[in-house]
């Protein structure tokens, strides 16, 4: 165990008092609270974090934040395995254990490096080119193992996540001096206000990069504005959150971290801002030049965070390269923490006499007209050469060696405009700090602070307290100032063997393969991206995609705001999909309706399966039953004895007012009008193209109440329907439209003897032949209990369709159930079988996307109704009059053949001997009533062909069968009139 | 996620409405007298404007009222909303 060596004790944010423990690639250190995992590395020497994606070139912490495209590391084992986190996003934990992405058999000692030393011949594209023969399926498998990023976890994720939602005034992203700033100005003004930042605490950068503003500490001006914030009830804070998306009408969803002894992992926000003041700071670009890549080369502005916030130094000799002022400033950071600056490179000739003064004040000595051309090092950097800036652009030849272990770069930096331009808002390219910079917005968003490119932390604090506390500010972005950078997209190699200079270090793409793919012709910006994969990692592109644009731009000999950006898209950063998710996972993820019968069901016996969302019994097993024994057993108790079913999930809508059989009319294919008061009738529904959608009973309880049913799946879309045509097309009709399927249960009782089984139910209602006709519906009570019931039949049998209000259900199946009346309970699959013997279809099953009421046995229906109904003019349009639709048949196999499958082949020879497809088996079971399989199917022009043989191809083996009318059992109806 | 405002609810996230397609279709009649042509026009023609189009919504999870808006179809900012039956707003400048 080491304690940090690299540790200033008087600097930075973290508890020296809280010592922390934790593992990296299974070697202990020791950090402090308020350390990031990477910090701690730092702070422990440790400067060889990972391996590259395609190379497994060593790499090191190039950042401090989001941005990071190197230090990803494996946090925990198993389900909790979580990869390809950011180590400099990775809040410190006592026993913390944090593995490096990649690397085998160990980090410091690659085998896969070898891939490194023929890095020459694997520019983009190379795979792809190179394994074209035979077939690159053939190589990816072993390819895909050699590169890629982290491993999947290898449990299910036993983390919990919730969902939260939100509304506010203002939404402030970015907790920095101006976003706190705008924040508290806003609130000032009563707003409700939530501010957010992905750090777990405030202030963001401002302390490092703006140690004054006007005559106060920006650490104290932070301290006074979060002190206000946190008083005010109209403000919410949440760090570390960070707003992933922006969708339309100012909606924009966030991911909150707790911290890491919660029992909820992360929090998914969701949260609708009247404004959004985006403050999301800006991003330092890399510098582009060989061997950029070794441990040790960072950011110039990172170096500051961790100097200052984390009390660590990142290395003990710099050498600074610049082509803008901001890493003088780096420079003083590190020079007054005790880093030695050898040099700085600086590649503008004149840089500003301020600058240059306050170097010589310090001693530090700087090199104009100069660039970095290489690192030297293995698996840290060693030293730096620095060549000279020819006046025409070339470098010179001659190169300057200097040893150090810190390489300090800074190529400008880039607004995090990700946001502002998922919200749809327009960049332009500014020529003075060289960067992509809002221009217009096209919601209500407006960036302030370094997200606006207003550098100048002075005035992006009178800014952000001027947008805050006015919200009519909302198109004057405010002018970018307060840096001026000299293009610097990357320095040229003078020969090729300088080797590669890295463009996305976590995709392992160089500027070599930029101009590569320029010279393929993949000159687009998405193209490019797609070819050489840059920005397309973990990180996004964050460091790198800015400065591909402008070697992109160099290539072309275009400018930058020509070639423009790729689309930025969320999220932001990389998001568990166990966030997303949240709760709807499992039993949750589309949550199984539960009939109100359902315990008696289980304590019946029955096998529960889901049926459209519906939890229902699929069959009732018996002594030891397989489940066709117990469907043959349930189907013979229903056509000898009684049987029953519960039909609930049955879709039920009430049309009531005086003018609801008229719209029933319209509604139905078939005649409506006629229906009187008792009656019940089968109806179709049909869509504007003539294609039935829906069918079901319609009852008439009174002159002007109605009720129907529909398929059970089908509820919701009908009366959406049946809604849209009232209210769009028909105002004038008095009619209401009532869903009421949860509020009725339906018990199906089915058998030749129900009305005398239910006679003795102690209900007000008479179920004589005389007084209850089949196709008719009663009213009546039993015990109090306001009941419908409707003698109907879908099974060929005679049945009664109890309704009850759903609480009464289970009682009522207790007593059909019980010792005395004996009723045997019979499940979806007999139901399904039964109804097939009879020859009734389902909607869906039986039927297809292109079935009209004469493709199913309705052509007279329509034939006798008088005026218009949905769909009607549809049914005589060419392509419905011809001969060869496919209509609904019975298809009848031997004695003996097991029941086909639905889909199976009905085949036909043609004159020239062929077989073709005619149609296809619908649906099919074995009917132990008939003693063999029956099976139903849409034949082409079916009827016109009853009588004759065809051939069912099914998975393989051939059947033959014979065309037959719809429906094998009772064909005259005589079990239904008992 | 739009947000939808509702003319019977208010203000509501998008999901919980059903879309319907461009309104003010009106539909050929009588049945008996519409050609194939005229048929085949109100089934499957519809505009695909870049601008302001109008269409309907139905608000499923909340009244089940039926009722139109008017969208922006460049920045889908909603520029009006009203009930069937009601004049659009903005119908003129429609196309």
């Amino acid at each position: 165990m080491s304690s940090g060596k690299f540790r200033l004790t008087d600097k930075g944010a973290v508890d020296y008092n809280v010592p922390i423990n934790f593992s990296f690639n299974n070697k202990k250190y020791q950090g402090y609270r308020g350390d990031t995992l990477a910090s701690a590395l730092l702070a422990n020497g440790v400067r060889l974090v990972a391996r590259s994606f395609k190379y497994h070139r060593p790499r090191g912490i190039v950042a401090a934040g989001a941005e990071e495209p190197n230090a990803l590391v494996t946090i925990g084992v198993g389900g909790y395995a979580e990869p390809n986190l950011k180590a400099t996003q990775v809040e410190l934990f006592e026993g913390l254990e944090a593995c490096s992405s990649h690397g085998w058999p160990s980090l410091s000692f690659d085998l896969m490096a070898v891939f490194g030393l023929f890095g020459r011949f694997m520019p983009a594209g190379f795979y792809y080119k190179t394994f074209m023969w035979p077939n690159w399926h053939l190589f990816e498998p072993l390819i895909r193992k050699l590169a890629g990023l982290g491993s999947p976890p290898t449990g299910k994720d036993p983390d919990r996540y919730e969902h939260r939602y939100k509304q506010c005034d203002v939404l402030v992203i970015g907790g920095g001096l101006s976003g706190l700033a705008a924040a508290a100005a806003a609130s000032e003004q009563g707003a409700e206000v939530l501010i957010i930042d992905d750090k777990p605490d405030w202030g963001g950068a401002a302390f490092a990069v703006a140690p004054t503003i006007e005559g106060t500490s920006s650490a104290r001006l932070i301290n006074d504005l979060v002190n206000v914030l946190k008083a005010r009830s109209n403000v919410c804070m949440c760090s570390r959150t960070t707003a992933l998306g922006y969708y339309d009408h100012n909606y924009v969803s966030m991911l909150e971290h707790t911290d890491n002894n919660q029992t909820v992992k992360a929090c998914f926000w969701k949260v609708r801002a009247s404004r959004v003041i985006l403050a999301s700071g800006a991003y330092e670009r890399p510098l582009v030049f060989p061997h950029n890549d070794k441990p040790g080369s960072m950011l110039a502005g990172s170096v500051v965070q961790y100097i200052e916030k984390y009390g660590v130094l990142p290395g003990q000799i710099a050498v600074v390269a610049t082509n803008n002022d901001t890493a003088y400033e780096a420079a003083i950071s590190a020079h007054k923490a005790g880093i030695k600056i050898a040099a700085i490179a600086d590649a503008r000739p004149n840089p500003s006499q301020q600058v240059l003064s306050a170097m010589a004040e310090h001693g530090i000595r700087v090199y104009r007209s100069s660039v970095p051309t290489r690192l030297f090092g293995l698996n840290c950097v060693k030293a730096i050469q620095l060549s000279s800036l020819e006046d025409n652009g070339k470098i010179s030849a001659k190169g300057l060696k200097i040893e150090a272990d810190l390489f300090m770069m800074s190529g400008g930096w880039n607004p995090a405009v990700h946001l502002f331009s998922q919200s749809g808002g327009k960049l332009r390219f500014d020529e003075v700090q060289q960067a992509f910079i809002p221009e217009k917005a096209n919601q209500n968003i407006i960036c302030i602070g370094a997200a606006a490119g207003q550098f100048d932390a002075v005035k992006a604090f009178e800014t952000a307290v001027r947008v805050g506390g006015n919200s009519k500010v909302v198109s004057a972005l405010p002018a970018c100032s307060g840096l001026i950078v000299s293009p610097l997209w990357k320095v040229s190699a003078s020969s090729y063997n300088d080797g590669k200079s890295w463009v996305d270090f976590q995709n392992d793409v160089t500027a070599q393969d930029i101009v590569l793919a320029a010279g393929e012709s993949f000159r687009s910006v998405e193209h490019l991206k797609r070819y050489t994969t840059l920005g397309m990692a973990v990180d996004q592109g964050k460091t790198s995609n800015v400065n591909a644009i402008g070697i992109m731009a160099g290539v072309l000999g275009k400018h930058l705001a020509e070639v423009g950006t790729t689309k930025f898209r969320p999220p932001f950063d990389s998001v568990a999909i166990g966030a997303v998710v949240g709760a709807a996972r499992g039993g949750q993820f589309n949550p199984l309706r539960h009939m109100a019968a359902h315990d008696l069901h289980e304590h019946l016996g029955a096998f529960m399966k889901e049926y459209g969302r519906w939890s229902r019994p699929s069959h009732y097993p018996q002594h030891q039953e397989i489940e066709q024994e117990s469907i043959a057993r349930e189907m013979l108790a229903v056509r000898t004895k009684t049987g029953v079913f519960d039909a609930s999930p049955l879709g039920k809508i009430e049309v009531t007012g005086p003018d609801a059989g008229e719209f029933l009319n319209r509604v139905y294919a078939n005649t409506m009008k006629t229906l009187s008061v008792g009656q019940c009738r089968y109806g179709i529904m049909l869509n504007e193209n003539g294609t039935v959608f829906d069918d079901g009973i319609v009852a008439r309880l009174s002159e002007n109440h109605y009720c129907l049913t529909t398929t059970s799946g089908g509820a919701d879309e009908v009366t959406a329907w049946l809604r849209e045509w009232l209210q769009g097309e028909w105002p004038e009709l008095n009619t209401l439209i009532i869903p009421v399927t949860e509020q009725w249960s339906v018990m199906a009782v089915m058998g030749h003897q129900t009305r005398k089984l239910l006679s003795n139910l102690g209900s007000t209602i008479d179920f004589s032949k005389s007084a209850f006709p089949f196709m008719s519906v009663r009213e009546g009570k039993i015990a109090d209990v306001g009941v419908r019931v409707m003698c109907v039949s879908f099974i060929g049998e005679l049945t009664f369709e109890i309704w009850t209000p759903a609480g009464y259900v289970p009682s009522l199946l207790k007593w059909l159930c019980d010792d005395e009346n004996c009723v045997t309970p019979v499940g979806v699959e007999a139901v399904v079988a039964l109804r097939l013997e009879k020859g009734n279809l389902i909607v869906g099953v039986d039927t297809d996307g292109m079935s009209q009421p004469q493709d199913i046995g309705f052509q007279d229906a329509i034939e006798n109704k008088m005026g218009d109904f949905i769909g009607r003019r549809s049914l005589t349009r060419p392509a419905s009059l011809g001969s060869k639709r496919l209509e609904l048949v019975g298809l009848r196999v031997p004695r003996g053949v097991e029941p086909l499958q639905a889909g199976a082949h009905a085949l036909a020879k043609e004159l020239n001997g062929d077989s073709r497809s005619i149609g296809y088996v619908t649906s099919s079971a074995h009917s132990p009533t008939l003693g063999r399989s029956v099976a139903l199917g849409l034949i082409a022009g079916g009827r016109q062909r009853i009588g004759e043989r065809v051939t069912i191809f099914d998975d393989g083996t051939l059947y033959d069968a014979q065309i037959i009318a719809v429906g094998e059992y009772d064909r005259e109806g005589d079990r239904l009139r008992a | 996620m739009l947000l939808i405002d509702c003319p019977w609810c208010g203000p509501r996230n998008e999901y919980e409405f059903r879309y319907g397609g461009p309104s003010h279709i009106v539909r050929p009649e009588p049945y008996s007298a519409v050609s194939d042509t005229t048929w085949a026009q109100y089934l499957f023609y519809r505009e695909n404007p870049k601008g302001l189009h109008k269409e309907r919504w139905c608000h499923t999870a909340g009244c089940g009222q039926w009722f139109n808006l008017v969208r922006n179809t460049l920045d889908h900012s909603i520029v009006a909303v009203y009930r069937l039956g009601e004049k659009s707003p903005l119908l003129e400048k429609v196309s």
